[in-house]
């Protein structure tokens, strides 16, 4: 684990005069997923676009294995990629798209075997003279993922493969993507929104905000220890309390009055909106006067029922509050 | 309803018609007054086939229509895509620019190119007409192109890529099976715009050039409808051969030459 494989050094890009991403720098370990995460338009997909060679980086360079691959075209690039759309070929059957990349070295024979194999990883080995049209989302989706592996790139780039499918359908997926690409020791860049995905797909998460990379680190690590206030909003569910600190959400309550003392407690004035049930807890929804902003904290499931509108307060005790810094948690 | 409305639509304004034309090719003139009568007669088809030049004009017509058919498709698919894949500076006034020959009178730019034929010594043969095909043809079949990238998107084309793809490779797997709605629809509309072609034609081939039309229109002056007729049958027949032949090609070039050629590498 301690050679790297995958060097993306100090890349930068900017389309005309504006600046998409600049200097983003990472490296990857062979077999290593990372989930690269971050709101809508902050370059991931173009990121992903250019090390794939559909787009040029302004500046920077890129190894894998040592060898830079900045200078090579698209198709010689050992990158494979699997869009937000399947785009599977309408007019070839679904074994035709699995080997297509194969068939462009081996016979027809040797390909369709190989494809076959790949096809019952994905449980699909029943559809293999059928055309996409009459596969499901979820499926094409998982034919677009092994007509990328098959012809086994050094690097694969999944640009939210799964945003067009629905929730049930993205659970079910992600966790055999994930066995597939542990299994065939993919090394993998995994680009989405949503915060769950990346912890659940990513051995490590890549925070891109702002046009940068705000922090990288295990799932856990990045969640419980934010590195500042971009990270503590998009990523980690915290409270932030000023520029250089604050409460994770769990640390957080809600009264209705100010019980307990000043000095051991902070206090936040705000407005009850709703409250949710998930995964067996329940979370109230509020929004804070002071900051106008929304927050979403656990309460105990037999708290009494809130109706819509009323005013208290978000409690924590003010040992909770962290500082932002690299070391992480920080008490004062 | 719609079914009914289709189906009778079709019989009155399309196989009523064609019906009609070949029972005519077949009957003699009938004038008006005459009492109906029922003789068949070949005399139509006999006058059409005694022409000496009619062999050679139907291959003389078919060759140009399908030799402008072909330049048109190698000048528009590029274009077609570079207009709707790219971006660029000027391209909505480059855009513009390729659809002007449809607004001039073709005439006026027939009558200029011929003098630099003439200069070019291409005039009075069949490859000037090609040529000069092009200026009513070209605008058309880049217009139908683009709307074809449109549709296709650029991202099965990168999927390909990157997959290892050669562009030329992408091309014949993924870019001309899926544009095949919009290839047929050029080669119709080219096929039958070039073989429609009389006053260009007679321009530049200054009477050298033997088309169809060349034949077709003289007889226009009889009014012996019954070789009429069966001049008309042989023109509608002419553009479905040209699309047949397009078809085959375009078969081969797409299963023949698809993996076959990167075997060995």
């Amino acid at each position: 684990m301690n050679k790297t494989y995958i060097d993306i050094k100090n890349v930068h890009k900017s389309f005309q005069k504006n600046e998409v991403f600049g200097s983003i720098q990472l490296s990857l370990n062979k077999g290593e997923i990372l989930s690269l995460v971050g709101p809508s338009g902050t370059g991931k997909s173009t990121f992903l676009r250019c090390l794939a060679g559909l787009d040029q980086f302004s500046s920077g360079d890129v190894l894998i294995e040592g060898k830079t691959i900045l200078s090579k075209k698209t198709k010689d690039r050992p990158i494979g990629m699997v869009f937000q759309q399947p785009l599977l070929f309408p007019h070839l059957t679904i074994l035709e798209n699995v080997t297509y990349g194969l068939r462009l070295h081996k016979k027809k024979k040797e390909a369709d075997i190989v494809g076959m194999k790949y096809m019952k990883f994905v449980g699909l080995e029943g559809y293999t003279q059928m055309y996409p049209h009459s596969l499901s989302g979820g499926q094409q989706q998982r034919v677009a993922l092994i007509r990328a592996l098959i012809v086994k790139p050094k690097l694969l780039l999944l640009d939210e493969p799964f945003s067009s499918l629905d929730p049930d359908l993205r659970r079910e997926l992600r966790d055999g993507v994930r066995q597939l690409l542990k299994k065939e020791g993919m090394t993998a860049i995994f680009v989405t929104h949503d915060r769950e995905e990346a912890m659940l797909l990513g051995d490590r998460v890549a925070v891109l905000a702002n046009g940068s990379l705000q922090q990288i680190g295990n799932p856990q690590d990045v969640y419980e220890h934010p590195y500042n206030q971009t990270v503590a909003h998009f990523f980690s569910d915290a409270l932030v309390v000023d520029e250089h600190h604050y409460i994770r959400n769990y640390d957080l309550n809600w009264t209705d009055s100010k019980v307990g003392h000043s000095t051991e407690n902070i206090f936040y004035r705000a407005e009850w909106l709703n409250e949710s049930y998930h995964y067996g807890k329940r979370y109230a929804h509020v929004k804070m006067i002071e900051k106008n902003r929304r927050l979403v904290l656990p309460i105990d499931l037999d708290f009494r029922r809130v109706a819509h509108g009323e005013m208290g307060y978000i409690r924590a005790r003010q040992s909770t509050k962290c500082r932002f810094n690299k070391e992480g948690k920080f008490n004062e | 309803m719609k079914k009914f409305l289709f189906y009778s639509l079709t019989i009155l304004f399309f196989l009523g018609p064609a019906v009609l034309l070949l029972f005519k090719s077949v009957t003699p003139v009938w004038k008006w007054g005459e009492p109906f009568h029922f003789n068949w007669t070949s005399r139509g088809w006999e006058s059409f086939f005694m022409d000496p030049r009619i062999v050679q004009a139907l291959s003389l017509s078919l060759m140009i229509a399908l030799v402008v058919t072909f330049i048109n498709l190698w000048i528009a698919i590029p274009a077609g895509k570079a207009l709707s894949h790219t971006n660029f500076k000027g391209k909505s006034m480059i855009e513009t620019f390729l659809v002007l020959p449809l607004f001039i009178p073709v005439l006026a730019a027939a009558l200029g190119l011929h003098v630099t034929m003439i200069r070019l010594g291409i005039a009075n043969h069949w490859f000037g007409v090609v040529i000069v095909h092009l200026v009513p043809t070209v605008p058309y079949s880049i217009k139908v192109m683009k709307a074809g990238y449109d549709r296709l998107g650029s991202g099965m084309l990168e999927q390909a890529k990157m997959l290892g793809a050669r562009p030329f490779h992408v091309f014949r797997t993924i870019e001309l099976p899926m544009l095949m709605p919009s290839v047929r629809s050029v080669v119709f509309l080219i096929v039958t715009i070039s073989m429609s072609q009389y006053v260009l034609t007679a321009v530049i081939g200054g009477g050298n050039v033997i088309t169809l039309p060349i034949i077709y229109y003289p007889f226009l002056q009889s009014v012996d409808d019954t070789v009429m007729a069966a001049f008309s049958i042989a023109f509608a027949v002419l553009p479905v051969v040209a699309v047949l032949i397009v078809e085959l090609v375009s078969k081969w070039l797409r299963t023949n030459m698809s993996f076959r050629s990167r075997r060995s590498s």
